[in-house]
C-alpha cells in the first residue's frame, strides 16, 4: 500500500474520530439502506442545528434560504429549524501532493471521485431518514426536513456529476461517459435531463415499485423523482387520463395521493441511497477497487483510453451546464433538447449549477478547495503547454465568478442567462478547440473519436 | 508520341502475363472487404454511422445520394460482405465485383464525415477488380466454365491491369510522401509527436517512443518508407526485402495507430509489385502441386480489353491531377482542407477544434447560439470542425431549419476555432461572414481565415 494511501486512511479515521462515536463510525458504513445510517442520525440527534456551521470536512456551511447563495425554496411552511449538514466520515478534501504522472492524475482523480461520493452517501442517507419521517409522520416539519436533506444532497451530488466515469458512468456510447467499464449507477441516482413526471406519477400510484426497481425506469426515479415529490405542490398528474395511471390517480383522494407521494419518495430516497453505496461499494479496496482499476487502466484498452474517458468527465460542463441548464432557459438554443429544467420544482439551479463548476475545477485542476493538488492542468504543464493551463484556469475563474454572481435562476433575466453562457463558453471554447482533440497535445479523443478507424 | 510508339505501348500493355497474381489478389481482397463488412456490424458502424445522424454531410455533386432505412442499410452492409465472398471465390464473379464496387460506393457517398482515405482505397480497388478479368482463373466461374462447357481456363490477363493496380498503389506511396515534405512533420515530428505520446504504455516499444527525439526520427522514417518503398519493390534483387519492410511498417502502424483495415489492405495489395506469377511460386515452394503456365492457357488480347485500357489510361489521368489539385488553392491544404480529400494525405494531420453557429434574425436581431451537437452525432461533429466545407453545409441547413420554425429570415455566422498538430487554436472561418449566403463550389472559399504560421510545439511526453 502507497503511503500516501495510509495517510489518507489515517486522515479518513481521524476525521470521523472527530465528528462521531465510535460506534456511529463503525455503524455508518454497515447500516442497511433505508436505515437512514447511524452517523445521520447522530447529525441528527446533535441538535437539529448545522453543528458549528461546517461539516467534517471543512466544506462550505450549509445553504439556508435568504442567504447569499439563497435561491427561493418552493412549498409552503418550514420547521423553523436550520438545515442539518450531514455528518460523515469523509475526511479533507483529499489533495495530492506528488510530482505529475499519468498514473497520479488517475489517482487523484480517483480519490476525489470517492470524497464527493462519501459526501453524497452521508447526504444520501440523511435524506432516506427524513424521506421515511416525513412519510410516517406528514407534518410541514418534516416535509421541511425532507426538502432540506434533499437540496444538500443535490448540491453534493451536483458536485460528483464531474465524476461520471468507472462505475458512475454510462455505458451507452452517446452518453459519452464511460463505455468500457460504466455501470451507470449515476443515472440511477441521478437522471437529469431524463426525466418524466408521468413516469414518477405511474410509480406513485401503480406501485411497481414495491415488487423490484429493476424495471423502474431512470425517468421516475433518483433525485428528481424525490424532487417532484416533495416539492411539486399540485395534486394533478402529467399522464393522461386514459392511461391506467392516469385512471388509477382520479380513483384517489387528495389524502390518498399524498400518502402514496410520500410512500413513493421515501422509497426512492432509500433507493438512491441503495445506489450510492453500490457506487462507493464499487470503488472501495475492499468491494470492487475500481480505484485501483483506474489507477492501473486495467480494462481498457490502453493507458490513453483511461485517460480519456476520466478527461470526457469535463464535458459535462460545455453540453450539460452551458448548453442544457444555461442555453436552453436563456433562449440560445434552436432545438429543445431538455424537456424540463433542471430543479424545476425546488427552484435551487443556480446553486447545483456552482456546484458543478466546483468539481469542474476539482477535476480539472485538483481536488482542494481553490483546485490544489494534481489536475489535467498539471498534465498540461508537465508536456509543456503552460500558457493553455494558464488560459483554462483564468477562464475558469471567470466563470465561477460569473456563477458565484449570479441571481437564483428563476429571477435571471435573459441578458444575464447569456452572459452566464458566454462566460461558461469561455471554459468550453478551449476545452473542445484545445485541450480536446487530435490537434492537442494530450491527444484526448472526444467520445466520438474513439470507437471508429482514422487514417 | 508517335504512332508506332502507340503501337509499342499498346502492345506492351496488351501483353499476355501470367493471371495468377490478379487471382490472389481478388480472393485476398474480397476476404478482406468481408472482414470489413464484418467490422461495420460488429462495431455497430451502421447504426452510429448512418442510422443515428439526422443530418448527411453531402459530397460536391452528390447532394441527390440518400440514406436507405435502418433495416435497409444493415441488409445492404450484409449483402455487400456476401458478395465480398462471392469476389473472393470468383462466384457470378462480374455482376458480383460491379455490385460491390456500386454498394461500397454508395456506403460512402451518403456522408462525408465518414470519409476515410482507406475506405475510397478500398472502393477505387473494387472499381479495378470489377472491371478486370480477375476470375479467369483459380475461380468457380472457371470451374463452371471448365466443367460444364469444356472451356480451360484462361490463365493470363493483359499486363496493363498489372500495371494498373500498381500504379494505384505506388500514387498511394508517393502522394503520402508528398504529403509528408512539410515542416510539421519533417522538422517538427508533428503530428507523430502528439500520437506516440499516447503510445508509451506498450510494453518494450513504449520507452522507446518517449526517448527524445523519438517522433522526429520516426517522423523521417516514415517519409523516407512512403518515398521509396514503390522503388525498392520495383526492383527484383531488393523486393522481398523490401516486402518484410513493408509488413513490419504496416504492422507497427497498426499497432500504433486506430487505422482499422488500411495496413491489411496495403499488405496485400503491394503484392502486385512482385512477379505475376509469384502465387504459383509460391505454392510450389510451399509444396502444393500448381501446373505452370502453359502456352495453350494463354488468352488472345479481346476487342473490349483496348476501350478498357483507354478507360484505364484516363483513371490515371485522373488520379494524378486529383491529389495535385490543392495547387491551386495556394495555402495550407492542412488547414483549409481545400484538395484534402482523394489525396492520400495519411495520417498526416492531428486536427481538432471548436465551431458554435451564431444564428441572428435579420430583422429584430434576436441572436441563438448553436452547438453543433442540436444537429450532429459526436462524430460528426468531430469531423465537422476540421472541414469548412462540411460547417458551410450545416450553417445553411441551419438557416433552413431556423426558417422552418419560423424564426427567419436568419443570418448564420460562426465562431469557429481550429488546432492543427499541437498548436494552440486560430480562429479558422472569418466570424464576419454569413455562411448562409456563401455558395458551396469548388473554388477557393476566402472565408477560410490563414493558417497560423508558428511552428507547432515541441512538447513533452508524460509517463
Amino acid at each position: 500500500m502507497k503511503r500516501s494511501t495510509l495517510l489518507a486512511y489515517a486522515a479518513l479515521v481521524i476525521a470521523a474520530c472527530k465528528t462521531a462515536t465510535p460506534d456511529e463510525v463503525f455503524n455508518f458504513g454497515t447500516s442497511e439502506p433505508g436505515s437512514g445510517g447511524a452517523a445521520s442520525q447522530a447529525g441528527r440527534a446533535s441538535g437539529g442545528g448545522p453543528s458549528g456551521g461546517k461539516d467534517a470536512a471543512g466544506g462550505k456551511p450549509p445553504v439556508v434560504e435568504g442567504g447569499s447563495d439563497g435561491e427561493p425554496q418552493a412549498g409552503a411552511g418550514g420547521s423553523g429549524d436550520e438545515p442539518v449538514e450531514p455528518v460523515d466520515e469523509c475526511g479533507e478534501r483529499p489533495v495530492s501532493t506528488g510530482s505529475f504522472t499519468r498514473a497520479a492524475l488517475r489517482e487523484a482523480a480517483g480519490d476525489c471521485a470517492m470524497w464527493h461520493y462519501c459526501r453524497a452517501e452521508a447526504a444520501a442517507a440523511q435524506l432516506s431518514a427524513a424521506a421515511q419521517a416525513y412519510r410516517d409522520e406528514p407534518t410541514d416539519e418534516a416535509l421541511e426536513r425532507a426538502r432540506d436533506d434533499w437540496q444538500e444532497m443535490l448540491l453534493r451530488w451536483s458536485a460528483a456529476e464531474l465524476f461520471q466515469f468507472g462505475p458512475a458512468g454510462s455505458k451507452a456510447e452517446s452518453a459519452g461517459k464511460d463505455p468500457v467499464l460504466g455501470q451507470g449507477l449515476r443515472d440511477l441516482i441521478y437522471s437529469w435531463p431524463v426525466v418524466a413526471r408521468c413516469r414518477v406519477d405511474e410509480q406513485v400510484v401503480l406501485r411497481g415499485y414495491e415488487a423490484s426497481w429493476a424495471p423502474v425506469q431512470i425517468s421516475a426515479r433518483g433525485l428528481f423523482a424525490l424532487e417532484y415529490s416533495l416539492f411539486y405542490p399540485g395534486s394533478d398528474t402529467a399522464c393522461t387520463a386514459t392511461s391506467s395511471a392516469g385512471k388509477a390517480w382520479a380513483m384517489l383522494d387528495e389524502a390518498a395521493l399524498a400518502s402514496a407521494k410520500r410512500d413513493y419518495a421515501a422509497a426512492a430516497a432509500e433507493d438512491v441511497l441503495g445506489r450510492v453505496r453500490e457506487l462507493r461499494e464499487a470503488w472501495s479496496p475492499q468491494e470492487g477497487d475500481f480505484r485501483q482499476t483506474l489507477i492501473d487502466a486495467r480494462g481498457y484498452e490502453s493507458e490513453q483510453q483511461a485517460m480519456n474517458v476520466l478527461a470526457w468527465s469535463l464535458l459535462y460542463l460545455e453540453r450539460e451546464v452551458k448548453d442544457w441548464k444555461v442555453g436552453v432557459p436563456a433562449g440560445l438554443t434552436l432545438t429543445h433538447p431538455v424537456s424540463l429544467a433542471e430543479t424545476s420544482f425546488s427552484g435551487i439551479g443556480t446553486l447545483a449549477l456552482r456546484e458543478n463548476v466546483r468539481g469542474f475545477r476539482s477535476l480539472f485542476q485538483g481536488c482542494g478547495e481553490d483546485g490544489e493538488g494534481i489536475g489535467f492542468d498539471d498534465w498540461l504543464i508537465d508536456i509543456g503547454q503552460e500558457d493553455l493551463a494558464r488560459d483554462m484556469v483564468v477562464a475558469l475563474d471567470g466563470a465561477q465568478a460569473a456563477v458565484d454572481a449570479f441571481p437564483p435562476i428563476r429571477e435571471a433575466s435573459q441578458s444575464e442567462l447569456a452572459d452566464l453562457y458566454q462566460a461558461l463558453r469561455g471554459v468550453t471554447s478551449l476545452l473542445k478547440a484545445d485541450f480536446f482533440g487530435p490537434g492537442s497535445s494530450l491527444n484526448l479523443k472526444l467520445p466520438a473519436g474513439v470507437a471508429s478507424d482514422t487514417d | 508520341m508517335t504512332p508506332t510508339e502507340q503501337s509499342s505501348l499498346g502492345a506492351r500493355l496488351l501483353r499476355p502475363v501470367d493471371g495468377a497474381w490478379l487471382a490472389a489478389f481478388r480472393a485476398l481482397f474480397g476476404v478482406t472487404m468481408a472482414i470489413s463488412m464484418w467490422r461495420f456490424i460488429a462495431n455497430d458502424w451502421v447504426n452510429r454511422f448512418f442510422v443515428e445522424p439526422q443530418f448527411f454531410f453531402k459530397y460536391w455533386g452528390f447532394h441527390w445520394v440518400q440514406p436507405l432505412s435502418g433495416p435497409a442499410l444493415y441488409a445492404t452492409v450484409v449483402a455487400l460482405g456476401v458478395l465480398a465472398l462471392a469476389v473472393a471465390a470468383g462466384v457470378a464473379f462480374r455482376a458480383s465485383a460491379l455490385l460491390f464496387a456500386l454498394g461500397l460506393t454508395y456506403i460512402q457517398l451518403i456522408d462525408v464525415s465518414t470519409y476515410l482515405n482507406h475506405y475510397y482505397l478500398a472502393a477505387l480497388l473494387a472499381w479495378l477488380l470489377a472491371l478486370s478479368p480477375a476470375a479467369r482463373l483459380w475461380s468457380v466461374d472457371a470451374w463452371l466454365r471448365q466443367r460444364f462447357r469444356g472451356r480451360p481456363a484462361e490463365a493470363t490477363v493483359p499486363a496493363g491491369f498489372l500495371y494498373l493496380f500498381r500504379f494505384q498503389i505506388a500514387l498511394v506511396y508517393s502522394f503520402a510522401a508528398v504529403a509528408k515534405l512539410q515542416p510539421d512533420w519533417l522538422l517538427h515530428g508533428q503530428p507523430l509527436r502528439i500520437w506516440l505520446g499516447a503510445s508509451v504504455d506498450l510494453p518494450v516499444l513504449g520507452p522507446l517512443l518517449a526517448l527524445p527525439g523519438a517522433a522526429l526520427v520516426l517522423s523521417w522514417c516514415g517519409f523516407l518508407y512512403d518515398a521509396t518503398i514503390v522503388l525498392w519493390l520495383s526492383l527484383p534483387r531488393t523486393r522481398p526485402f523490401a516486402y518484410a519492410v513493408l509488413l513490419v511498417f504496416h504492422t507497427l502502424t497498426r499497432l500504433l495507430f486506430p487505422i482499422g483495415m488500411f495496413p491489411l489492405i496495403m499488405s496485400l495489395a503491394a503484392l502486385v509489385f512482385f512477379e505475376p506469377d509469384w502465387p504459383r511460386r509460391l505454392l510450389a515452394r510451399l509444396g502444393k502441386s500448381v501446373p505452370v503456365l502453359a502456352p495453350s492457357l494463354v488468352a488472345a488480347p479481346r476487342r473490349g480489353t483496348r476501350v478498357l485500357l483507354g478507360v484505364g489510361a484516363a483513371y490515371c489521368a485522373l488520379q494524378l491531377l486529383l491529389p495535385l489539385r490543392f495547387l491551386a488553392y495556394g495555402g495550407d491544404v492542412l488547414w483549409h482542407e481545400q484538395g484534402m480529400r482523394f489525396s492520400w494525405r495519411v495520417m498526416v494531420r492531428a486536427k481538432g477544434g471548436n465551431t458554435t453557429f451564431i444564428v441572428k434574425n435579420a430583422t429584430t436581431g434576436r441572436t441563438w447560439y448553436v452547438s453543433p451537437g442540436e444537429y450532429l452525432t459526436p462524430l460528426q461533429e468531430s469531423e465537422m470542425v476540421t472541414q469548412p466545407d462540411l460547417i458551410l453545409q450545416l450553417a445553411k441547413h441551419i438557416r433552413d431549419d431556423a426558417e422552418r420554425r419560423g424564426l427567419g429570415p436568419v443570418e448564420v455566422r460562426v465562431d469557429a476555432r481550429a488546432s492543427l498538430n499541437g498548436r494552440r487554436s486560430a480562429p479558422f472561418i472569418d466570424p464576419h461572414v454569413d455562411l448562409a449566403s456563401m455558395h458551396d463550389g469548388l473554388r477557393a472559399q476566402p472565408w477560410i481565415l490563414p493558417a497560423p504560421h508558428a511552428a507547432p510545439p515541441h512538447t513533452r511526453v508524460s509517463l
